[in-house]
């Protein structure tokens, strides 16, 4: 029969926060702490997983590698020089170890390390994700706010239809549309992206960024606006609103002051969420113009069985969004005084 | 008001349910009205303009009859979707009750894992497994179901949590009602609205990621298809404006996935739920 | 208009879109400068839509038509079809407002000290750090200590009784002529209403300002108020000097209101000579529950923060025994201790002559056949999904082995007999009730096993006055009847006064003082039951004096 109650009297907790049992020095740096904790936690369940398809695949990677006609011999020898005949703990202490010092292995068609390939790619990937990503945001926060404020009449439903329809649409087939209008049709702008070494080489053909970032941007634009939609109408109907018009502030004002801050921080915490997403749709992107980042590196990976570039390419992804989402968090709780506490 | 005439009252639910009733029709009765070759190539008649020679839509680079294609194809990617989807929500809300409801550190560790889940970008790892085992509509389905499961968990979790600390569930526990009655007689019948909006929702996104892992290559394998996999065939046809080839796919899934959100938008009208969808 | 009315409204009426009815159905009164107007009702009456549409800061959805005039510098405003610009200059400069829920009220991101200024800038030319300084001044003004350091602060490092002054800070920025108060103490202790009430008093005795205050609670209008409106229905069905309305009404219906409230016993300490000293009274020979030493608390996020210190109480077969406190109290947390919802951290809780500690599973939940419970949210403690007979059959489902679904149904209709509810309400679910109704179906659940101990957590706080007589009335007769011991847990003194045999003050999760009711309540011995009591508005204006004086005379200590 002895159970805690999950919901706390409101007096505890605000016992426990404001006078508090036992004040707590640097509430921020120890929600920091704790939320980095939390990352690495999960980086490592990732490791796992990782190695738990390292695991998994057929006849080992060994005939990957040396073809099928490879012997049994070779087979062995292949394997003990890898390291794969080994316990499986053992094999996963390794593999740590492996990482930790950057060693992702060595790919097996291309003649580089998989760690020397993907950082050679990781970059650009990165800025056609962010570049779609501030265009994004840039365009979804004020429709959102728009759609909240104008609620239920005609602008806000047909902006909502837009918005289902725009994440209802395949980003590849989005884009196939957008080259056979924009490239065929008009000719105005060119279907391939650029071809750089570098992300500054890559920045040097800006017209060539355009067509992939728009693709990018508009299921973001879509998700986004939606969310923010939400959010928005959420904090207009809060009490605070009301005391704000009280005092004569102007319309405009309470949105900028009040509400924008407010309706952020859900839209934050969602960002963290979206950030697989995003990368996961800037696989297809990369394959559909031909951009040179780590998501066409990945799908050629995919196309030619290449294991070492394609575990190496899923574990840089996630830990590149664990550190995402853990900015988000960090930003939400810039914007909101309240998580600062490290309540819940 | 009762349910049905709160469904009926959002149009667009109404116009998705009738495209969804439509699609299934399409797919499921089209091959026989409109019956096509889809297994053996016809090379010498390729890549023909939509309405030459019986064919409405025209024919691919292997000869095949595009709109008999979007039939059959239609069947896969549907099927696919739907089973993928409601397999996620299964072993998601399971997932999610249980953590929701039992809370504390076993809440925390499946929690973890869910984290963990959902941080690995679902295509990539689809596009790993699909390189490790070769797919099938089966093994499609259990990939896809097994990648889409974190969402749902998480969501099912916050709604038990939610409604574990109503007052009406203490007042149970006070009873004397045991852990099962709670959960059977209280928690799951206020959940379900939850769970059953976000199966629509499932299927949705299930239907565009059988799209986007077919199209990317690592799909079924020809003459199987689905509309993704068309997609990519007609991608390579694209500079030669071959349109027919591209654009009933596409539509295809942009309908059907519409119809889906709307629908469950509607459901989510009728069953009175609050929240956003992924 | 003369020169001292600051607001006249004239034949307002409000209308909803899609309501038959009208909420405001032609209202008229005015307020003067320096005097203190009350517009009283129960919910529904229309008294917060007629302050709404003051400030014009109805929703949408409603028209308003006759006329609100407030007095500006050089003349009158008419609020009604005011575009927003000129409502805008309006509000905070000529008229203001406080609102219910101070822990909402304000923007959890802006520093308290911003939120003030924005008041002042929106109408001076005052510079940013002109603005902060008055906001600084403002704060002291209205009694929050050290003011520089807080006005950098949020929200949430204030307690609700602060906020609420800070509510009251940003009223008073512009100085305007008159404020509105909607229900400014309804959210807050009985201690820190008093405070706030004080302070309101001391503003419009020091600034000549008007105020209009809202209130469902006659005692606040005895404190406060020079004249008062009664409303219901959305129209004043009496008016007139507080003084002869509350103490010889008119109407029927003030009549009724007035008769409602439960008696509170008066402000005399005569037990102060013996403070410290326990009361005597007999503790219960068999106790349906009793606690001893008890100290329990609650995990948060990874920390145990103790919420009760060592409670020693117990609860006799067929006593009434009162658990009063404020906010923080532990109250509540007493009565989750009471049903097993809580395990004791220290200390022994034995119910019905079993300790609870030892027992688990099914054994334990055997044992709860005999105890009931009654929330205080009517809209939450059933569930929606269920029928009203469902839910009361709840525990006959748990624990009524071999019984026929005849002999439930039968069981259902007496309960609900009993709690004054037609029959065919068992086929009904519990969005179709009113709040009063709920409550009572909660109560008709809770006895439906003929319990032998009742835990009654708060169960007519959130109704209306006339409501919650209805509800505890039922409640008084069940008892004598079916002779339940009942733990009583509320704020409201009036109500413990009235119902209960024996009581029990608590503070910080400590028992102050124990003993039967009319001991501890007319001759408390603990200062703080003395402050607790003292704070408690009365009805009547000229008792209410003498006990303003009596606190005022305490709080000097």
């Amino acid at each position: 029969m002895s159970q805690t109650p999950d919901q706390l009297p409101a007096t505890v907790a605000a016992q426990a926060a404001v006078a508090g049992a036992r004040p707590r020095r640097h509430p921020f740096l120890f929600f920091l702490l704790r939320r980095i904790v939390q990352a690495i936690v999960v980086i490592f369940v990732v490791t796992i997983v990782v190695f738990a398809l390292l695991q998994m695949l057929p006849g080992g990677p060994a005939r990957g590698v040396l073809g099928v006609q490879a012997t049994a011999e070779q087979i062995a020898q292949f394997n003990h020089e890898q390291g794969y005949d080994r316990p499986v703990w053992e094999q996963y202490i390794l593999f740590l170890g492996r990482l930790l010092s950057g060693d992702l292995g060595q790919s097996f068609l291309l003649n580089m390390s998989v760690s020397d390939a993907i950082m050679q790619r990781l970059p650009k990937t990165l800025l056609l994700t962010g570049l779609s990503l501030v265009i994004a945001l840039v365009i979804a926060i004020p429709v959102g706010i728009f759609q909240a404020v104008r609620r239920n009449r005609g602008a806000d439903y047909t902006l909502s239809t837009l918005a289902i329809i725009a994440y209802s649409t395949p980003s590849f087939f989005l884009g196939m549309i957008l080259i056979m209008v924009f490239s065929q049709g008009l000719g105005i702008l060119p279907a391939g992206a650029p071809q750089g070494e570098t992300v500054g080489d890559v920045l040097l053909e800006p017209q060539r960024m355009i067509l992939p970032v728009i693709t990018g941007a508009i299921p973001l634009v879509a998700n986004f606006s939606r969310y923010m939609r939400s959010s928005a109408l959420d904090s207009l109907s809060e009490d605070y609103i009301r005391t704000a018009r009280s005092k004569g502030t102007r319309f405009r004002r309470v949105l900028s002051r009040h509400l924008l801050r407010n309706s952020l921080t859900p839209v934050i915490a969602m960002l963290g969420y979206q950030l697989p997403v995003m990368f996961g749709g800037a696989l297809v992107i990369e394959q559909l113009f031909n951009y040179p980042g780590m998501g066409l590196l990945f799908w050629s990976a995919a196309q030619s069985s290449d294991f070492p570039v394609l575990l190496g390419c899923v574990l840089v992804i996630s830990i590149a969004t664990v550190v995402g989402s853990l900015l988000a968090d960090i930003i939400q709780a810039v914007l909101d005084p309240r998580t600062r506490g490290g309540l819940a | 008001m009762s349910a049905l005439t709160r469904f009926a009252a959002n149009k667009l639910a109404l116009v998705g349910l009738v495209v969804l009733i439509l699609a299934v029709l399409f797919v499921t009765i089209g091959p026989i009205i409109h019956p096509t070759e889809q297994v053996r190539t016809a090379l010498e008649s390729a890549n023909l303009k939509p309405g030459v020679d019986g064919h409405p839509l025209g024919t691919d680079a292997l000869g095949y009859d595009v709109l008999g294609r979007l039939m059959i194809g239609g069947r896969t990617s549907l099927l696919v979707g739907i089973f993928a989807g409601i397999l996620a929500t299964v072993i998601g809300t399971l997932w999610g009750a249980i953590a929701g409801y039992v809370g504390g550190i076993v809440d925390a560790f499946m929690m973890r894992i869910v984290d963990a889940g959902i941080a690995i970008p679902a295509i990539f790892l689809l596009l790993v497994l699909s390189s490790i085992v070769q797919p099938s509509p089966l093994v499609m389905i259990l990939v896809i179901g097994f990648v889409s499961w974190l969402v749902p968990a998480r969501l099912v979790r916050a709604e038990s949590l939610s409604v574990k600390t109503r007052d009406y569930v203490v007042a149970a526990r006070a009873m004397g009602g045991s852990h099962s009655r709670i959960v059977v007689r209280h928690i799951v019948p206020n959940t379900i609205g939850t769970v059953v909006v976000n199966a629509t929702f499932q299927v949705a996104d299930a239907i565009l990621l059988v799209a986007y892992v077919s199209f990317l290559g690592m799909g079924l394998q020809p003459p199987a298809t689905d509309w993704g996999a068309m997609l990519s065939s007609g991608l390579s046809l694209i500079y030669q404006d071959a349109w027919w080839l591209i654009l009933p796919p596409g539509i295809a899934i942009v309908l059907v996935v519409c119809a889906l959100n709307f629908v469950g938008d509607g459901l989510r009208d009728v069953f009175d739920v609050k929240g956003r969808t992924s | 208009m003369t020169t001292q009315t600051v607001l006249r409204i004239d034949d307002l009426r409000v209308r909803f879109a899609g309501r038959a009815e009208e909420a405001v159905a032609g209202v008229s009164l005015d307020v003067s400068a320096g005097e203190v107007v009350a517009l009283v009702g129960e919910s529904g009456s229309g008294k917060s839509v007629t302050s709404f549409s003051v400030m014009g800061l109805l929703p949408g959805t409603a028209t308003a038509s006759g006329s609100i005039r407030v007095a500006d510098r050089d003349g009158e405003r008419e609020i009604i079809g005011s575009t927003t610009a000129e409502l805008d200059d309006v509000r905070g400069r000529v008229v203001s407002m406080v609102f219910q829920e101070p822990m909402t009220a304000l923007n959890p991101t802006m520093t308290l000290g911003a939120q003030i200024a924005e008041a002042v800038r929106n109408h001076t030319s005052a510079t940013k750090a002109e603005a902060a300084e008055r906001a600084v001044e403002l704060m002291r003004q209205v009694g929050i200590p050290d003011p520089e350091r807080r006005a950098k602060q949020f929200p949430h490092e204030f307690s609700g009784g602060q906020r609420q002054r800070v509510v009251i800070a940003i009223a008073l920025a512009c100085e305007p002529r008159l404020i509105i108060a909607d229900e400014p103490t309804t959210a807050l202790d009985v201690t820190v209403q008093a405070e706030i009430l004080d302070l309101l008093r001391t503003l419009v005795r020091e600034r000549g300002v008007g105020v209009l205050i809202i209130t469902h609670n006659m005692g606040v209008v005895a404190d406060l108020a020079d004249r008062v409106f009664v409303m219901r229905h959305g129209r004043v069905v009496e008016s007139g000097p507080a003084e002869r309305v509350l103490t010889t009404p008119d109407h029927d219906y003030t009549r009724t209101l007035l008769a409602a409230i439960p008696e509170l016993p008066p402000a005399a300490f005569g037990g102060a000579g013996v403070a410290g000293e326990a009361h005597a009274f007999d503790e219960p020979a068999n106790p349906v529950i009793s606690m001893r030493g008890v100290t329990a608390g609650y995990r948060v996020s990874g920390r145990f923060v103790p919420a009760v210190h060592d409670i020693d109480l117990a609860v006799g077969q067929g006593e009434f025994v009162g658990l009063v406190g404020e906010s923080g109290s532990g109250k509540s947390t007493v009565s989750r201790l009471a049903l097993g919802l809580l395990p004791a951290h220290a200390g022994e809780i034995s119910l019905l002559g079993q300790p609870l500690g030892s027992l688990r599973g099914r054994a334990a939940r055997r044992l709860l056949r005999d105890v009931g419970v009654v929330f205080q949210d009517p809209g939450g403690s059933l569930d929606p999904r269920m029928t009203v007979g469902e839910s009361i059959a709840e525990p006959l489902a748990i624990h009524g082995r071999g019984m026929s679904r005849a002999d439930k149904r039968a069981r259902v209709a007496e309960l609900l007999d009993a709690v004054r509810l037609p029959k065919d309400a068992a086929s009904r679910y519990p969005h179709e009730f009113s709040g009063g109704q709920r409550q009572r179906v909660g109560l008709a659940r809770a006895l439906v096993l003929k319990p032998r101990l009742l835990v009654a957590d708060e169960p007519t706080s959130a109704l209306d006055v006339s409501v919650q007589a209805e509800v505890l009335d039922v409640l008084r007769v069940l008892h004598e009847e079916l002779e339940f011991g009942c733990l009583f847990v509320s704020h409201d003194l009036g109500v413990v006064n009235q119902l209960t045999q024996r009581v029990v003050v608590m503070r910080r999760g400590r028992i102050v003082e124990q003993g039967p009711t009319s001991d501890v309540l007319r001759a408390p011995r603990e200062l703080y039951t003395q402050e607790l009591l003292a704070s408690v508005p009365s009805p009547d204006p000229v008792a209410q004096r003498q006990r303003r004086a009596a606190r005022a005379g305490l709080l000097e200590k």
